[in-house]
């Protein structure tokens, strides 16, 4: 067993970092001729990604502490756990704006699995907690719907990149970017609309 | 010339087979259960889980799966394995709601939507929301029966080289002969559902002889990246797929009606994950098809289906011909007995008992297959006519979800709803065929949530 108060500083601690990582990622710092460095501010898509992501991140690690009073046995294995698999997750998503193709596979097979696996978890979580209302049935489906539509863009995500490993492309062209932000977009939208569910069903 | 007598001679011979079973299985059923009005309309509790996955397939898997599908391929690249991720993941949403569409239906005493409808939203004064769908799925399904008309207009106009107009109305007079007179004029759904058996699988024979039929599949690797990505049309129409089609399934009586023919829960629920798998497979199938079709410099990929059989023997060739007429003919049939159930609707006398008369379903079913030639004339592009046709659908989606999962309903809110959007969308349709839908559903939803809440409002401050 972990003490609670423990548990929430290393889960802040965690957070501090990370978002201030997350907040670091909307400057370019290059190294030009003549100057040493040379700041450049996100422009475009990137820095509405980013903005996306600065919020869900800022609700995720409220979910995160409310999930840890709400857990009566949590141990540092649980924690360690629930951090590597934050880590990972935020990172291969981080990484996967300005990446190259292995960053975009890495990011593809993310979206495709992370979806099962909270359902997974979803489930689990479903049979433990009460409804806040008797419309059980609605928001089961809802839960659902999201956890597919999420799995669906995962699936779309994966195909054209498994296609083009398949074709044996570089996967360094533009539309390949473009695209692959679209699809970041998109699950970052979708990842609030859990969250939304989440809060209207349990909170 | 000796391809052209040899593709004349498929042709008739195709139309002829089908002709003659059709109107075997017609007549046999007819002797039968065809006259109870129950199987006409929904087939309630009878159709095994062969039954029900093949006929779902084959609703989907229509004529514009052979040349719409493969256009899309022909020239946007993977688009079209998007659209089957879509349609994939209605009949699964689909399939995992089925229980529930059975237990509400079941509830409310309804065999088909059109009478779910009415019992969770009753007539308010003379507006009935059951009336306001039944017209409006008799114009989108209209537009569906139009798409498999010009489908068959192209099939027969490639065999015959006639005219575009002369092609529509010789496969218009084709198909509504076939159809209504054995098909939807004499048995309804339960013809629809049995007769999708034996067409479903020629089309998967079809499916099969076509991927044998391409000689190098993997030259489609030469095709630049960007046709394996899929934005090459623009992000909006995928955007547009991924989020609108496939839960569009979910208005759609047609699919209502095979979750209510089906005879168990279990049976609805996994012949629609099975159903899923395969209407998948066929969009990809026919995806690949396409851009084999860019890859190998053919004109379109529409007409990719005749160069790829065209050095095939005989039989190749007119099993290939017979699975595209049962494509088309299976969905032709599907929206035909929907037609003919809203017109019925539409018909039937205000505030009359709930049931409709075989007869009336049988008159409704000729003026239904007379005014779809209308549609044909009028809106003579493929895409526009399946984007059309969908997007309207999406009009009654808040009343539909609201209905299977809402304890507190609306009559008043769900009857201005549909008739904003439905106003707006005609308003829309003929300009903008495609993006029509897009303002409906805003309006619609809006007039819905906004008056449910004020109605709300109201019934809180009078009860303090």
């Amino acid at each position: 067993m972990l003490d609670k108060t423990t548990a929430q500083q290393v889960v802040n601690n965690f957070y501090a970092v990370f978002l201030g990582f997350v907040l670091s990622s909307f400057f370019i710092i290059e190294n030009t001729d003549g100057q040493p460095y040379h700041v450049r501010f996100f422009e475009g898509i990137e820095w509405i990604i980013l903005s996306m992501l600065v919020f869900y991140y800022i609700i995720d690690w409220f979910t995160t502490i409310f999930l840890l009073k709400n857990d009566k046995e949590i141990t540092y294995n649980h924690l360690f756990l629930l951090l590597c698999s934050n880590i990972t997750l935020c990172y291969t998503i981080l990484l996967s704006i300005n990446g190259g193709f292995q960053q975009f596979i890495v990011f593809g097979v993310y979206s495709l699995v992370v979806p099962l696996w909270d359902v997974m978890v979803a489930a689990d979580g479903l049979k433990k907690l009460t409804y806040k209302n008797q419309q059980k049935e609605a928001n089961k489906i809802k839960y659902r719907y999201i956890f597919g539509l999420r799995f669906l863009f995962g699936a779309v995500l994966c195909i054209p990149l498994g296609l083009l490993l398949w074709k044996g492309s570089s996967g360094t062209s533009d539309e390949l970017l473009t695209f692959v932000h679209l699809m970041l977009s998109l699950i970052v939208i979708v990842k609030w609309l859990r969250m939304i569910v989440i809060f209207r069903i349990y909170v | 010339m000796s391809m052209n007598i040899s593709l004349h001679n498929v042709g008739i011979i195709a139309i002829i087979v089908f002709s003659l079973i059709n109107l075997a299985i017609g007549l046999y059923q007819k002797r039968n259960r065809a006259n109870v009005v129950t199987n006409y309309v929904s087939y309630a509790n009878q159709a095994g889980p062969f039954m029900v996955v093949l006929s779902v397939t084959s609703t989907i898997a229509g004529g514009g799966m052979f040349f719409a599908v493969s256009q899309l391929g022909f020239e946007t690249g993977i688009s079209g394995i998007y659209l089957g991720l879509s349609y994939f993941f209605g009949l699964v949403m689909l399939g995992g709601l089925a229980p529930l569409i059975r237990k509400k239906m079941s509830e409310s005493n309804a065999t088909t939507l059109y009478e779910f409808i009415d019992a969770r939203f009753p007539p308010v004064g003379i507006i009935s929301l059951r009336k306001i769908f039944a017209l409006s799925t008799l114009v989108i399904f209209f537009m569906f029966l139009g798409a498999q008309v010009l489908t068959l207009s192209f099939f027969i106009s490639h065999i015959y080289e006639l005219s575009s107009q002369q092609s529509i109305t010789a496969s218009a007079t084709v198909i509504f002969v076939i159809n209504t007179s054995v098909y939807v004029f004499l048995g309804g759904l339960q013809k629809d559902i049995i007769t999708d058996i034996f067409q479903m699988l020629l089309v998967l024979v079809g499916v099969a002889l076509i991927i044998y039929s391409i000689n190098d599949i993997e030259s489609i690797k030469n095709l630049d990246d960007e046709y394996f990505i899929g934005t090459k049309a623009g992000p909006v129409l995928l955007i547009g797929i991924v989020l609108f089609i496939g839960p569009a399934l979910l208005v759609r009586p047609d699919m209502w009606q095979r979750i209510i023919a089906s005879k168990t829960d279990a049976v609805a629920k996994w012949s629609f994950w099975i159903a899923a798998i395969l209407s998948m497979f066929i969009f990809w199938v026919f995806t690949a098809i396409g851009m084999y079709a860019n890859v190998e410099g053919w004109e379109n990929g529409d007409t990719a289906l005749f160069n790829i059989i065209k050095n095939g023997n005989g039989t190749l060739y007119s099993l290939i011909m017979v699975a595209f007429l049962s494509a088309v003919i299976s969905s032709a049939d599907t929206f035909l007995n929907i037609c003919s159930i809203s017109v019925a609707e539409l018909l039937k006398k205000p505030f009359s008992e709930r049931s409709l008369s075989i007869s009336t379903l049988r008159i409704s079913s000729l003026i239904a297959s007379f005014l779809a030639l209308f549609v044909a004339f009028s809106l003579p592009d493929l895409i526009d006519l399946f984007a059309g046709g969908f997007g309207a659908l999406f009009v009654f989606m808040p009343m539909i979800y609201d209905a299977l999962f809402s304890s507190h309903l609306n009559s008043r809110a769900a009857n201005y709803s549909a008739l904003a959007g439905m106003l707006i969308y005609f308003a829309f349709v003929f300009v903008f065929p495609r993006e029509a839908f897009l303002p409906a559903l805003i309006v619609s939803t809006s007039v819905y949530y906004v008056m449910l809440s004020k109605d709300k409002k109201t019934d809180s401050n009078k009860n303090v």
